[in-house]
């Protein structure tokens, strides 16, 4: 029974650290007239933490501290307008959503608490990164630790390793119950952008969207919080098309990217994606070349540390030889190998439904492409993305039909958040009208 | 009467709660948690003697490395390494303290391929299938 209550207690840890530094009451005008719901408070303030984390991640500081560091400085926060901010926790509105979010992340961390088994790269990668956090190295410092996966980014595996430090219980899965609070919390930042839908419509979409995306067999996965940070990002992208004012939104886009940028490899790719997307938006020049620096810095210093200083073998999980492709480069194989993508796309689209739910409206959208200006980002988006995928698997130096097999479901199932707000943008706009 | 209101307007809600719940299982698991440590559990899910043999490799640890945690681990079946299961083992580049699991005299190359001859190892525990052995030193 105890560690039932210390995963409750995980679960408020989780939600105090979603309550600040932003919410509605320590947020200026400009801020609060643009967020509609409490979990765009919520994601913008753990894109805030993971950042704050990944800067942590660089220097020679044990976890604890940090942990108490973060708490010290929130509690302040929260005492300089104690009474406000705790009415404003406890408000009325929105409160059975707010207690259906508190429901099903405890329901599912119990779930985790049972069923916490490892996928394949779970327990190959992804652990024993954080186990090297878990043990007080920093960034630098798990290179030398590391004989293999030094290419592999590690922010994912630094975060699993702080809230595992930083838990009551101290066994591995309490590190891993912040991904699955981001995704919980990534559906409802989904389900929140439909607007004109009442609380109990809400609900059966995010239990639809839940039972569609959720696969027990990837624990220790990253893919979920790339999931979650891709929907964060769509969803600033959404907020920074309606609003050009404020430019908080895009200091929290631009986090979100850098932070995408140390998850996994091919992340680099959906940063560069997320600028293209942003100076097509913004229409800035200042503050996209801002973006596109932080990124490339970002890359940059990643580069220079994995291939450079610590001398990975590549930089990306498969390293590829451009005189080689070329010389293997022919007609056949070029269209052997589309064909093969193209048979485990459709795969993936029934792997997992979202997929295919995705898909659908995508085919609606194209249709109705010029009454829905929203979903011109998303396009762009899902062409590159779609690029990016074809591109991978014509130049991978690996068994083609076993990397298909292995990944493609994965790279879609990450990315499916995102095109989620295709849905989104159709029940908007009216297009299908849900009561 | 209000209570009766109450209940109508909140049954929906309790309805969705319990569906949730009853699709992770909620109950089982809180249960299950209730009656088997965390120990206990990692073996059922990860296996003593099969599989990722953390039962096998704990039971070692504790028993015969409380100071020296650095082993080298030869799983004879297809799994992913076990070592991220502890975090205070290090791999034995070495190869003094040598843990083979799902052993089968079958497959004898996999030892090769690891460039480990057992004459030079001394068998200090084994159980099942898994074995520990120690470098003999001359």
């Amino acid at each position: 029974m105890l560690e039932t209550l210390y995963i409750f207690v995980q679960l408020l840890v989780f939600l105090f650290l979603s309550y600040f530094p932003c919410n509605s009451i320590t947020s200026p005008k400009s801020i609060t007239s643009i967020i509609k719901s409490s979990y765009d408070y919520f994601f913008i303030n753990l894109i805030i933490l993971t950042f704050i984390l990944l800067l942590f991640s660089f220097l020679k500081i044990q976890l604890n501290l940090i942990f108490f560091f973060l708490i010290f400085i929130y509690l302040l926060i929260y005492l300089i307008s104690i009474k406000k901010i705790t009415n404003e926790i406890i408000n009325k509105k929105n409160l059975n959503l707010n207690f259906f979010f508190y429901i099903i992340n405890f329901c599912l961390f119990i779930n985790i608490a049972y069923k916490f088994e490892l996928g394949w790269d779970g327990l190959n990668l992804w652990i024993v990164k954080t186990n090297i956090f878990y043990n007080g190295f920093n960034y630098f410092e798990s290179f030398q630790q590391l004989d293999y996966a030094k290419n592999y980014p590690h922010l994912g595996s630094y975060l699993w390793a702080f809230f595992w430090k930083n838990s009551l219980g101290n066994y591995e899965y309490f590190g891993r119950l912040f991904y699955m609070y981001l995704y919980i919390l990534s559906l409802f930042v989904l389900a929140s952008s439909i607007q004109n839908i009442n609380i109990k419509t809400k609900i059966i979409l995010i239990l639809i969207i839940f039972l569609f995306s959720f696969d027990y067999s990837l624990g220790g996965y990253q893919e979920y919080l790339i999931f979650s940070l891709l929907v964060f990002a769509a969803k600033l992208l959404m907020i920074i098309r309606n609003n050009n004012k404020s430019i908080f939104f895009d200091f929290i886009l631009f986090i979100n990217t850098i932070v995408l940028c140390f998850i996994k490899n091919e992340c680099t790719f959906y940063a560069v994606f997320l600028w293209l997307i942003y100076t097509l938006i913004k229409k800035n020049k200042v503050y996209s070349l801002l973006f596109i620096i932080l990124i490339l810095i970002t890359i940059f210093l990643q580069f220079y540390f994995v291939k450079i200083i610590y001398t990975a073998n590549s930089f990306f999980q498969i390293s590829i030889d451009p005189l080689v492709w070329l010389k293997n480069l022919n007609i056949l194989e070029i269209i052997k190998r589309s064909f093969y993508t193209t048979f485990y796309i459709m795969h993936s689209l029934l792997k997992y439904p979202i997929c295919l739910i995705n898909f659908l409206a995508i085919l609606l959208s194209i249709y109705f492409y010029k009454k829905i200006p929203e979903n011109k980002f998303l396009f762009i988006f899902l062409i590159l993305n779609l690029s990016f995928i074809f591109a991978i698997y014509q130049v991978t130096p690996l068994p083609i039909i076993w990397h298909l097999q292995t990944t493609i479901k994965r790279l879609f199932l990450q990315t499916s958040g995102f095109y989620f707000f295709f849905v989104i943008n159709i029940f908007n706009h009216r297009v299908i009208k849900i009561s | 009467m209000k209570k009766i209101f109450f209940l109508k307007k909140n049954l929906l809600y309790l309805l969705y709660i319990l569906i949730f719940a009853s699709i992770t299982s909620f109950f089982t698991n809180i249960y299950s948690i209730s009656i088997r440590k965390y120990d206990e559990r990692l073996i059922r899910i990860y296996g003593f003697c099969d599989g990722v043999s953390y039962g096998f490799i704990k039971k070692i640890t504790e028993k015969y490395l409380k100071k020296d945690q650095n082993i080298y681990i030869i799983n004879f079946e297809t799994f992913p390494p076990s070592y991220g299961l502890f975090p205070k083992i290090k791999i034995d580049d070495e190869i003094n303290n040598l843990v083979l699991l799902n052993y089968s005299k079958n497959k004898i190359n996999i030892l090769r391929s690891h460039n480990v001859d057992l004459k030079n190892y001394k068998m200090i525990y084994s159980e099942d299938k898994c074995y520990f052995y120690k470098k003999i030193i001359k």
